[in-house]
């Protein structure tokens, strides 16, 4: 295979240029209710061809493998010359060739469908097994890809990548009240790691009819302890995309906000996004333009101290590469992407943060929101009150909302049991959706929010 | 490639099922601008197939990009189809197909250097007319093939050329966004005329970067370009014969009965001139038709597939969409509302203080089965005294599309071509919005 990517990029007229092919093997099981929607299996084989030239990018994704990849190579970059120039580089890697390969524990090709179906189907029946459940929806899906890369700089990289997940949702109704809850499970640890869910998948039926009789929140101002899940969520959605540099070197605005060494948050306060986590949601070794991924402090001790790059986005801000440019699959071109982002963990337990809370909330996850630069909106899952230190009631449709960075200073305490999700979901950015992404944190408390009800 | 996806049909057949095998092949040419530069030239080369079976009575499915690996395929869709559910239908057989309008010569030749150009040139403008704005645009083209058999005989093919422009400028005023997008269908030929284009979007922006003030309350409401769809979508999940059944859409049991205002009537329109859902038959091979949805206000039909349908005693509508990577299942070809009388201009005059609502962006926060929206009007003006008078931020407008579809106030005279949607701007008289006091 290498080989053929090899001779392909030679003799290119250009300043750079890559091949990647993935080759795909996918299984989805979709139960909705009682019907088995979707069992399906796919071999998906394909690439992308990118070429460098006078600033500008030309690339062709393909699946038709029949024909000669040195014809379309050239015709790739011939068309290069139809654009005006300008003066943009790209980082440049040393000469490699590395080969990783999947554990063979994880690799669900090894599971058989029988088995897979099986899983889902006995998850679907425990969220079934409540009278209140008016309907479900339970997916399970596994991929294992192998990942070709070759560069103009002879760099060779050859990475098997796997992925499974299942997702689950209850939806109950009582009269016509009606309320969903669901979570999803997953990293990149194979299918044995979806077994023993059972516990899990009963407190997400617990939960749905929880919120049958759960209270609206009361608008207002609250000190608001969230969990893990939120962390993670505000920790990739609020603050992550903005570290983006590709965003960030079109809007001197953004600049400015994100200068390094700007002070956003008290010396305890950390946000990481490292790829090199293996076994998360977002563990890749090297990212689609063939950079190594690493650990990135994206704020250190309070302080913003990195971006995340690729390889132009880099050249052109003066920076270091930091493996962050991803590619859903073969037919797109890579752009600057999150890994696993998180909030590092302190000293502080969960009893301390709701103990000496006198009024307030502890919110838990987020069914969805949006960012516009510095404000934010999160609609949580569902959040219990507190009272003197203790959960009182449980609160549906409680609403987040507030600036970045103040919300950022207003973090006084930092938990010491750092959780990372993954699951089914992933990360949506320009019609790329979905990249799979880990994010997470330990419990965190932030005084005064804004908490709307919807 | 007819004869390639002919031996999959048979080689399914070899081992006992019934088939369906579908096959896409198509070249998809873009050029795009980021932050007002140009970017990249792309194209995407596709090819697959997906095959359908129905084996001991129940559905597998599989699919595959290289047609090397048939075995595979074959192996894949037949073991899926030992766990899939019954079916309720036979594939059908040969018939009578429509010719809609959905190919153009002038957009297979099409150069990426025109592309280019007209690209280059609405930046040009944009520089000029919107100063500081950062403009991603991309200019793309379709060209596909697509083609279907089945065990019953069916073997049809058809052509398709589909070419937009999608625009996304930014402007950043007081750590503010200002999104000013649009979206054209440029399928039935390349024509647009780059000044109109960008005076429009100016237009936008100037009256943009004025605030105006508004007290939460009950305002006159227009829906103006993309967010006339965000409203209308509402009705999606309803119509969609998937929900009737699931006995989950809130239209069970209401064919024929009037649940909108009079002046609402619309359509499911497979067969629209250049439509991007426009086809000769669907995915699973049933002719595409025109399907009235809404009637002056009477609703008519939900939509349909095969499986929908027979689980349900109906007929196919025709509205079995899917790529050649995923199984059928029932959903809009092209949604298209009819036009009313009213031009914009004249909907604002008529306002004494109210809201334009030029794009919305939902947070997905709200039941939509039941017809609820929830959206944060992401680009809107305030109109006090018949005049736009400036910026409308921080707002939300909820609803059921249920319930405000009862009284609409008026619909525009002329259609926003979203290519999957058309739909006129609808007015409304009196929606609650929320703001930040």
């Amino acid at each position: 295979m290498i080989d053929d990517l090899k001779e392909a990029l030679q003799g290119l007229d250009v300043e750079y240029a890559d091949i990647r092919v993935e080759d795909a093997e996918r299984t989805v099981v979709f139960y909705r209710g009682r019907e088995l929607e979707d069992i399906s299996r796919s071999f998906d084989l394909g690439g992308c061809l990118r070429a460098f030239k006078n600033g500008n990018w030309a690339v062709s994704s393909f699946n038709k493998t029949d024909g000669s990849l040195n014809e379309l190579a050239r015709e790739t970059a011939a068309r290069l010359d139809l654009l005006p120039g300008k003066d943009e580089h790209l980082l440049a890697l040393p000469a490699a060739d590395e080969t990783i390969e999947a554990d063979p524990h994880t690799d669900p090709r090894r599971v058989t469908l029988e088995q897979k179906h099986d899983l889902v189907r006995r998850y679907n029946e425990i969220l079934l097994r409540e009278p209140k459940v008016a309907t479900t929806t339970a997916v399970y899906v596994d991929s294992f890809l192998k990942c070709y890369f070759c560069s103009s700089e002879d760099r060779y990289l050859a990475q098997e990548k796997v992925y499974t997940g299942v997702a689950l949702n209850a939806m109950v109704r009582d009269g016509t009240n009606v309320q969903s809850y669901g979570e999803t499970f997953g990293k990149t640890k194979g299918f044995d790691s979806l077994s023993g869910l059972e516990p899990e998948i009963d407190r997400i039926a617990g939960i749905a009819l929880g919120l049958l009789t759960a209270e609206k929140v009361a608008s207002g101002r609250y000190d608001v302890v969230i969990d893990p899940l939120l962390a993670g969520v505000f920790a990739h959605e609020a603050f992550g995309h903005l570290s983006e540099a590709d965003f960030m070197y079109q809007n001197p605005e953004v600049q400015a906000l994100m200068k390094v060494g700007t002070q956003y948050g008290s010396d305890e306060l950390s946000i990481v996004d490292d790829g090199s986590l293996a076994g998360e949601r977002g563990h890749v070794a090297f990212d689609d333009e063939g950079a190594p991924t690493q650990k990135t402090y994206l704020i250190k001790h309070g302080r913003i101290a990195g971006h995340l790059h690729s390889r132009q986005t880099a050249a052109k801000m003066g920076e270091n590469l930091t493996g962050n440019c991803r590619a859903i699959s073969y037919r797109f071109a890579p752009i600057v992407r999150m890994t696993n982002t998180y909030i590092e963990p302190r000293a502080a337990t969960l009893e301390q943060m709701l103990g000496d809370t006198k009024r307030g909330l502890y919110v838990v996850g987020a069914r969805g929101g949006m960012t516009e630069l510095e404000s934010f909106t999160f609609s949580s899952q569902y959040a219990w009150l507190v009272e003197n230190g203790r959960k009182t009631r449980m609160i549906r449709d409680a609403v987040l909302s507030g600036n970045i960075f103040d919300t950022l200073r207003n973090i006084d305490a930092i938990g010491n049991d750092l959780k990372l999700h993954g699951g089914l979901g992933g990360c949506g950015k320009a019609g790329q959706s979905p990249l799979p992404v880990g994010d997470g944190g330990p419990h965190v408390r932030i005084r005064n929010v804004v908490i709307g009800g919807t | 490639m007819i004869e390639e996806i002919k031996q999959i049909l048979r080689a399914a057949e070899r081992k006992g099922a019934t088939a369906e095998a579908y096959s896409l092949v198509s070249t998809t040419t873009s050029v795009a601008f980021a932050a007002n530069r140009c970017y990249s030239v792309e194209t995407v080369l596709t090819r697959g197939a997906g095959l359908r079976v129905i084996r001991d009575r129940r559905i597998g499915f599989s699919s595959v990009t290289n047609l090397e690996q048939v075995d595979d395929l074959v192996e894949a869709a037949c073991v899926t189809a030992q766990f899939g559910e019954p079916a309720g239908f036979r594939f059908p057989a040969r018939g009578e197909f429509p010719s809609p309008v959905i190919e153009s010569n002038r957009i297979t030749l099409l150069p990426p250097g025109r592309m280019l150009k007209v690209g280059g040139d609405i930046i040009q403008l944009c520089e000029h007319h919107i100063p500081g704005v950062k403009v991603d645009l991309t200019m793309q083209k379709t060209v596909s093939e697509t083609q279907l058999v089945n065990s019953e005989g069916l073997e049809q093919a058809y052509d398709k050329t589909v070419c937009s422009l999608n625009f996304e400028g930014l402007l950043i005023r007081d750590s503010s966004f200002i999104w000013l997008n649009d979206f054209l269908n440029l399928s039935r030929e390349f024509k647009l005329d780059p000044v109109v284009f960008v005076r429009q979007l100016a237009g936008l922006a100037r009256d943009a970067q004025r605030p105006a003030q508004l007290k939460p309350g009950r305002y006159p409401c227009i829906f103006a370009r993309s967010a006339g769809i965000d409203i209308l979508y509402g009705l999606v999940p309803g119509i969609n014969g998937k929900n009737l059944q699931k006995n989950m859409s809130p239209l069970i049991g209401k064919e024929n009965r009037k649940l909108f205002d009079a002046k609402l009537t619309l359509w499911d329109d497979g067969l629209a001139d250049f439509g991007f859902g426009s086809a000769p038959f669907d995915g699973e091979g049933i002719p595409q038709r025109r399907t009235v949805v809404i009637e002056n206000g009477i609703f008519r039909n939900f939509l349909f597939d095969l499986k929908t349908a027979a689980a349900t005693k109906r007929d196919s509508t025709g509205n079995a969409t899917r790529t050649y990577r995923t199984t059928p299942v029932p959903g809009l070809t092209n949604l298209v509302v009819e036009p009313g009388d009213l031009s914009l201009e004249q909907a604002i005059a008529g306002i004494k203080e109210g809201v334009l609502i030029c794009a919305a962006v939902g947070g997905g926060q709200s039941n939509l089965l039941a017809g609820d929206f929830s959206v944060n009007i992401s680009l809107g003006y305030k109109i006090e005294n018949g005049t736009v008078v400036g910026r409308v931020k921080d707002a939300m407008v909820a609803g059921n599309i249920y319930e405000i579809g009862r009284k609409i106030a008026g619909l525009g005279d002329t259609l926003y071509d979203y290519g999957g949607f058309q739909t006129p701007f609808l007015m409304f008289d009196d929606l609650p919005i929320a703001t930040k006091e």
